[in-house]
């Protein structure tokens, strides 16, 4: 048995009905890995996050995490982790406080660990001015915050949380990743979803899912470097058209706007990026786009996401 | 901070969840008082219908005599207090028509010939028409009758006497005839008939739907995903979700026999400790049901919708509404099914006969059955798991 491992699943799968929401998953998670969960909506991973930690029995496959095996020893779990679920799920009409309490207690620390530890956290999460207020008061920011302080209250060995940043503005999203690595820094192993590439770039590794299927796993650069001399990053100023013209080109595999960018992504035995940039561009101008400019870029986990939906197998190539 | 010895952790467990409970439940105004309010509410409405018409029922008389002896007695129906005289009427079908409109509940009838038959000493039949849709009315009014027909009739031997005396024989005895007829609802019962078996009805409603309420809006709210995400075992959960709620009932059968004992003097002939034990296995039967209810349901909705579904037949088929005897057999059968009609049995054995829980071992019995199905259904469908 590798004790490394925090997680170990094979060939997990869960359906509803006819509706397959997670197929196949095969998954290693490491001791102190932040270990990143990146999908569109709908692609499963709040299915699969459930499985993980024993709320969902899986239809097919195995499943073991710190060591216990899933779902028979799902309730030996629990006090392992912590579990931050993604519509907040604290009680609204109890004091933050009261909340901390009530965890602290049904997690099983003793009273004197109990009154320790939530002073500790009420302090550590800024939560010590706010103690008396409900959480229904809250911004999301605040309860996301607090969110997190309860799945940490019993300092557990995996902390798995469920798009925690959803809704929360830039700002928030950045010091509560600051927060997620520090507790990782701690020892302790963080599985986190999430649909923000820029987050996820953060991961020490990723798997990307669509629709319910694992289709890369790997850390955010050997994803990225598996299509290196691929992407060319396109200006212009009709993008839409350019888009157009670009996919009428053999050579080109996909276009897609990137905020004001357009980014190629080329078929994969054709020339490096180096060398189609220049003729890429002649042929906008060519077309009527003035003023385009295209050069070869580094790519991105959305170039990654772009190859993957196109049914490209990246999985070996991350390995 | 207390002292107390540290719990071990399944007991440290119930414990917060029953004290997350309590404070959840004191907070939430609108149940907090839903468990004071309805008991005190549905008493106070249930028993003055019942018992407000006691006295000053509106009458209407129909003197077809018309003489001094017939205004003498309406003098003395209307010193029983029984009767307030609202209405003089010429015809029977007349004040049959105020009947049935509801503008008097009772019709005291004098026939033409009641001075010739009072000076007769021949039988004076007078009759009393009732509408007895209110079974209490009913009954006080008959009872009022009995009692001005036997002070009427005694008068009536002391008067012959005195003449008997004087030496004039010519004139007998007088006897009054009363005859009363009850109209619409021949069955008559008591406030306290009804108290005792009002309090499983109530504890009926509040219990069952309580717990299955405070499961479900976790389920609802999203908290029940926290909840199952931590160590505490669904028996755990399901103990502490129902021990709040046994105070609870407990508390609501202090308010309805206080309410009871002091509006409407119900007695409590039988011993507490009866009391309690049956309570204690009928709300505990209350309880489990409204587990499965939480199980079985998503949302809120679907829960009071299936409570519903229970409530209306342990209401109907009890022996709360009709009596049980009356009932056919199906309805009878179904009827011993309910928690609530072995309850009532117990509760007006205990409370007004002063029976003992010996002689109601088979509704214990009974009790103990159904808490045993709910529960063992209960633990199977009681999942902590997510949709």
């Amino acid at each position: 048995m590798n004790d490394e491992l925090v997680i170990e699943a094979r060939g997990l799968g869960r359906r509803f009905g006819k509706l397959t929401a997670v197929d196949g998953v095969d998954l290693e998670v490491r001791q102190g890995e932040v270990f990143g969960f990146l999908g569109p909506n709908g692609a499963g991973k709040s299915t699969l996050i459930r499985m993980l930690v024993g709320l969902l029995p899986p239809s097919e496959g195995s499943v073991r995490v710190l060591t216990y095996e899933l779902p028979l020893q799902a309730e030996r779990l629990r006090s392992k982790v912590g579990y931050m679920t993604q519509k907040f799920s604290l009680y609204e009409d109890l004091s933050i406080e009261e909340n901390l309490r009530f965890a602290a207690e049904i997690f099983g620390l003793t009273r004197s660990e109990r009154q320790r530890r939530c002073e500790e956290i009420l302090v550590e999460y800024d939560l010590a001015e706010r103690r008396d207020q409900r959480p229904a008061t809250l911004s999301g920011g605040w309860k996301q915050r607090l969110a997190l302080a309860v799945a940490n209250i019993h300092r557990p060995r995996l902390l798995v949380l469920d798009e925690p940043t959803a809704g929360v503005d830039p700002d928030r999203r950045r010091s509560f990743w600051e927060k997620i690595f520090e507790i990782a820094s701690q020892g302790a192993t963080v599985l986190v979803s999430t649909h923000y590439m820029d987050e996820a770039v953060r991961c020490h590794r990723l798997c990307m899912l669509i629709r319910g299927r694992p289709v890369a796993v790997g850390s955010p650069a050997a994803l990225t470097a598996a299509l290196a001399d691929r992407v060319i990053e396109i200006e212009t100023r009709d993008a839409t058209a350019a888009i157009a013209e670009l996919r009428s080109l053999p050579e080109v595999s996909s276009a897609t706007q990137l905020g004001d960018r357009v980014h190629v992504l080329l078929a994969r035995d054709t020339q490096v990026a180096q060398t189609m940039a220049p003729r890429i561009e002649e042929h906008l101008l060519n077309a009527g786009h003035e003023g385009s400019t295209a050069q070869s870029a580094q790519p991105t986990l959305e170039d990654v996401f772009v190859a993957l939906n196109l049914g490209e197998k990246l999985i070996e190539a991350a390995a | 901070m207390s002292y107390l010895p540290e719990l071990p952790a399944p007991l440290r467990r119930i414990s917060a969840v029953v004290r997350k409970e309590l404070r959840q439940l004191i907070r939430d105004r609108l149940t907090a008082g839903f468990v004071i309010g309805v008991p005190i509410v549905q008493l106070t409405l249930f028993g003055y219908a019942i018992n407000q018409d006691m006295r000053h029922a509106r009458t209407a008389v129909v003197d077809q005599a018309n003489s001094s002896i017939s205004r003498q007695f309406v003098g003395e129906l209307v010193a029983t207090q029984t009767f307030d005289i609202v209405r003089y009427v010429a015809t029977k079908d007349e004040a049959r028509r105020l009947l049935q409109a509801g503008e008097v509940s009772v019709v005291v009838q004098i026939p033409p010939d009641f001075s010739r038959d009072f000076f007769r000493g021949s039988g004076m039949e007078v009759s009393f028409i009732v509408d007895a849709t209110d079974p209490t009315l009913a009954r006080a009014v008959r009872a009022s009758a009995n009692g001005l027909e036997s002070r009427l009739n005694q008068i009536g031997r002391h008067f012959a006497r005195t003449r008997e005396s004087l030496g004039s024989e010519d004139i007998p005895e007088a006897a009054w005839r009363f005859s009363v007829l009850t109209l619409y609802n021949p069955e008559l019962r008591t406030p306290v008939f009804v108290v005792p078996a009002l309090l499983g009805v109530i504890l009926t409603t509040t219990m069952i739907l309580m717990t299955a309420l405070s499961i479900v809006r976790e389920r609802e709210r999203g908290t029940f995903e926290f909840l199952i995400g931590t160590p505490v075992h669904r028996f755990e959960l399901m103990i502490g979700k129902i021990l709040p709620y046994v105070a609870i009932g407990f508390v609501q059968i202090v308010i309805v026999l206080a309410t009871g004992l002091l509006l409407f003097s119900v007695p409590v002939r039988g011993s507490l400790v009866s009391l309690g034990v049956a309570s204690l296995l009928f709300i505990g039967a209350n309880l489990t049901l409204g587990l499965v209810i939480s199980s079985v349901t998503m949302n809120q909705l679907q829960a009071t919708q299936l409570s519903f579904f229970f409530f209306l037949p342990s209401v109907l088929l009890s022996g709360f509404m009709f009596p049980f005897n009356a009932m056919p057999a199906p309805a009878q059968w179904l009827g011993q099914l309910l928690p609530l009609t072995h309850y009532v049995r117990m509760t007006r054995g205990i409370l007004l006969r002063g029976t003992g829980l010996g002689d109601l071992l088979p509704e214990a019995g009974a009790l103990i059955a159904f808490l045993i199905v709910t529960l063992a259904m209960a633990t199977r469908f009681f999942k902590k798991e997510v949709g």
